[in-house]
């Protein structure tokens, strides 16, 4: 079954619940968190495929909870932030600490399923890009090591003859 | 701007509302509602501009003071308020008027009641909004 497990990460209620609304009627599973600590402890937990996270909160801020997550380019998950008032050097900032892309507020719910389908559909592209490599590049050594064997069979006939 | 001009910002307000509770036009307990409310409409993008307008209740075409906020700015001009407030506190009232980003009136009804409904704000429209 495939991970449509969301985590949204924000200190106002009122964005957890219209996130809520707009991606649960999708068949999404939404998960909240309310500062970044919390969402370090929910992300371990339940391992989304799509992280909503918000720059100012309490106890630890957006940009701290992106320096601990270290997102990395091959990482299981993508991370939408959101922002009211995003400037080029904040959002340079979070470009650099691996998010996916921005959700500027306040947004409409069609602007966020689309943001979300396509986030998410990038990032399980990505994975299958990733296994699929993975299990090319196996099955190009195990080749190697028949080719080795059959070869070292090959030079032992021809001793043989 | 950066977000160091936006805090900046809503420190200078909180100040401002900290002087405007010591005159006695606001309470200290409303004080931390009205501040609440004014960095969720800056800070979500939903108020381009916040206006707290300083009038005489007796008259409300009379305007003694009108202090300005944005996500960047902040206009506070001094006039004879304080001497105003000195002498007799019930000759100022001030309400908040709130002009909208073009980003919230982009959204549709539902949406935008939902995100003014999370203030402890009384909405009345203003002519032209």
């Amino acid at each position: 079954m495939e991970n449509n497990k969301i985590l949204i990460i924000d200190d106002e209620e009122i964005v957890h619940e219209s996130i809520n609304d707009a991606l649960e009627d999708e068949g999404y599973e939404v998960i909240s968190a309310y500062n970044g600590e919390e969402g370090l402890k929910a992300y371990e937990v339940h391992k989304p495929i799509l992280l909503i996270l918000d720059l100012r909160m309490p106890v630890m801020n957006g940009n701290e909870f992106l320096v601990k997550l270290q997102v990395k380019p091959d990482a299981p998950y993508s991370v939408i932030v959101l922002t009211g008032h995003g400037c080029s050097e904040d959002m340079e900032t979070c470009y650099d600490l691996g998010i996916r892309s921005f959700l500027q507020k306040p947004f409409n719910i069609y602007e966020l399923r689309s943001l979300v389908q396509s986030c998410i559909n990038l990032k399980r592209t990505e994975l299958k890009l990733t296994s699929d490599v993975a299990r090319r590049e196996d099955a190009e050594t195990q080749l190697g090591e028949y080719r080795k064997h059959l070869n070292k069979m090959f030079d032992s006939l021809k001793i043989d003859i | 701007m950066t977000t160091d001009v936006l805090g900046n910002t809503l420190s200078q307000i909180e100040e401002s509302l900290d002087l405007i509770t010591a005159t006695g036009l606001l309470t200290r307990e409303q004080k931390p509602v009205l501040l609440k409310d004014i960095k969720y409409l800056l800070l979500d993008n939903i108020a381009k501009e916040i206006k707290l307008i300083f009038y005489n209740p007796d008259r409300p075409d009379q305007v003694f003071l009108e202090y300005v906020y944005t996500s960047s700015m902040i206009s506070e001009p001094r006039n004879m308020l304080d001497d105003i407030l000195s002498s007799d506190p019930s000759a100022v009232a001030f309400d908040v008027y709130i002009e909208f980003t073009r980003a919230f009136h982009g959204l549709d009804r539902n949406l935008r009641d939902l995100l003014q409904k999370n203030t402890e704000f009384e909405w009345y429209p203003v002519e032209g909004s």
